[in-house]
């Protein structure tokens, strides 16, 4: 059983899903565009509810670094103890036992909160898409949608927010996704186009989020029985190793990434044309 | 001239024979309606401005249903120059196709759009999005994607402009992800 699939990939998407709840909530902010009729993809309501989706996050991110932490102290009193082929001692025997039941209480821990999670994000998903569809899907054809993209003025990659990939820490995340927004609030012109981006990263994000944490909750519960049996026959698997440091990567960062940027504010307004470029009446 | 009898047939069969000859001169300089005139296939100039004027004349000497022969020769006569001043050299070749009405407004304005403006000719609708763009969502984003590709040509063989084919990639990525979840709500709906 691969257990660092299992704790990992929950997290990462409600590393994901907390970060857009900042992110979400700035950029209503910036629903007043300059030109063009304005978009209100994110009302108060939706943005309420990604902020409980980020808090239900950040209770569980706190419940598993818990546990993991526990679960570290241990696995390093056992292997200072070369405990690795021991056979039949007492004392090791018992800290694999303690191991086992560390890693117990964090299943445990997200089995508890991933309901909740569910339900967060559920209510999150179903506000934006009433929104993507009232707006973008019904309210705009797609020759509509490429113009609202193309009049932000930006037309680069480093202008949109990126999808997280979960190689950095939360609280930075945070931090970043802060600066984007303080950074498209000022000087951009409309930003029609990076809320719809933004929208819909959201709402795929959520998605895929909904459908993992579907299969994860019918996981744990294997894994929750699976780790009884280990609990009676005690020994240390190579995956509850494998799961600790998958987790600690996860909600610490990785070494490299932590110090890599999600996305950089957005570029000032300017036209896209050049001031020589040719422009044509035949271009749609 | 004493005319008899004896010389009239002569005189038909040698006025017969005489006609049937300006008939057959007058058909070997008129082009067939079947068979396209002479040299409307060979090959153009290298050189833009020489190829764009010969074009031209071959249209106007009836090569109109070799229009995208002759399109195509004169895109691989850019590339081999890229210029920016070629964006305006194709734009005033399609105006001219199209007041000639060897192509319609039209056409002329999907063509240049096509190969050397940003927006997306396949994606072009009046509809919303539900129910215009999801039911064949896969297959209009196969022909972005294949646009996509006679944008590269023509922005970053023929003109040069990297920048300008930069901002086409980034729409169509842009615009793949907002109809991809559009769509998926209107789907879930």
């Amino acid at each position: 059983m691969n257990y660092t699939r299992l704790i990992s990939e929950p997290v990462h998407c409600l590393l994901a899903v907390a970060c857009f709840a900042v992110f979400g909530a700035g950029t209503a902010s910036a629903q007043q565009g300059a030109e063009g009729p304005e978009l209100r993809l994110f009302s108060s309501t939706i943005v309420e509810d990604i902020r409980r989706t980020g808090e239900a996050a950040a209770t569980m991110e706190l419940d598993v670094i818990g546990s993991v932490e526990a679960m570290d102290r241990q696995l390093e009193l056992y292997q200072a103890s070369a405990c690795d082929g021991a056979g039949q001692d007492q004392g090791c025997g018992e800290m694999r036992r303690q191991l086992t039941e560390s890693y117990g209480a964090m299943l445990d821990a997200m089995g508890e909160a991933l309901p909740q999670m569910e339900d967060a994000i559920a209510r999150s998903r179903d506000g934006l898409q009433q929104s993507l569809v009232s707006q973008l899907g019904r309210g705009a054809s797609s020759t509509e949608l490429m113009t609202l993209l193309l009049d932000d003025g930006g037309g680069t990659a480093s202008s949109r927010p990126t999808r997280s990939d979960g190689s950095t820490r939360l609280s930075e995340r945070f931090r970043q996704y802060h600066s984007l927004v303080a950074g498209s609030s000022n000087g951009t012109r409309g930003g029609r186009g990076a809320l719809a981006v933004t929208a819909a990263d959201i709402y795929l994000e959520m998605q895929e989020a909904s459908e993992l944490i579907a299969i994860t909750r019918d996981e744990i519960a294997r894994a929750q029985i699976a780790n009884d049996i280990e609990l009676a026959l005690p020994r240390l698997t190579d995956e509850m190793e494998a799961t600790v440091e998958g987790v600690k990567r996860v909600l610490f960062g990785e070494g490299d990434a932590a110090a890599a940027t999600v996305a950089t504010p957005p570029p000032r307004t300017g036209d896209t044309v050049g001031p020589g470029d040719f422009e044509s009446e035949l271009e749609f | 001239m004493n005319l008899s009898f004896a010389s009239v047939p002569r005189i038909a069969v040698a006025a017969t024979c005489a006609a049937l000859m300006l008939m057959s001169a007058a058909c070997s300089s008129t082009p067939s309606r079947d068979q396209p005139a002479v040299g409307c296939d060979a090959p153009l100039s290298q050189r833009l401005s020489l190829a764009m004027a010969e074009a031209r004349t071959r249209l106007d000497a009836g090569c109109r249903d070799n229009y995208a022969s002759l399109f195509e020769k004169l895109l691989i006569v850019g590339e081999g120059d890229p210029q920016p001043e070629n964006k305006r050299v194709f734009s005033e070749f399609l105006v001219w196709t199209s007041d000639r009405g060897y192509i319609s407004p039209l056409q002329a304005r999907q063509t240049y759009t096509r190969y050397f403006g940003t927006k997306f000719v396949s994606a072009l609708s009046d509809y919303n999005t539900c129910a215009a763009f999801c039911p064949t969502k896969e297959e209009l984003l196969g022909e972005m994607r294949s646009e996509l590709g006679e944008k590269s040509r023509g922005l970053v063989n023929v003109v040069g402009d990297r920048d300008g084919y930069a901002r086409a990639s980034t729409l169509f990525q842009e615009l793949e992800l907002v109809i991809s979840a559009t769509c998926a709500a209107c789907a879930a709906q």
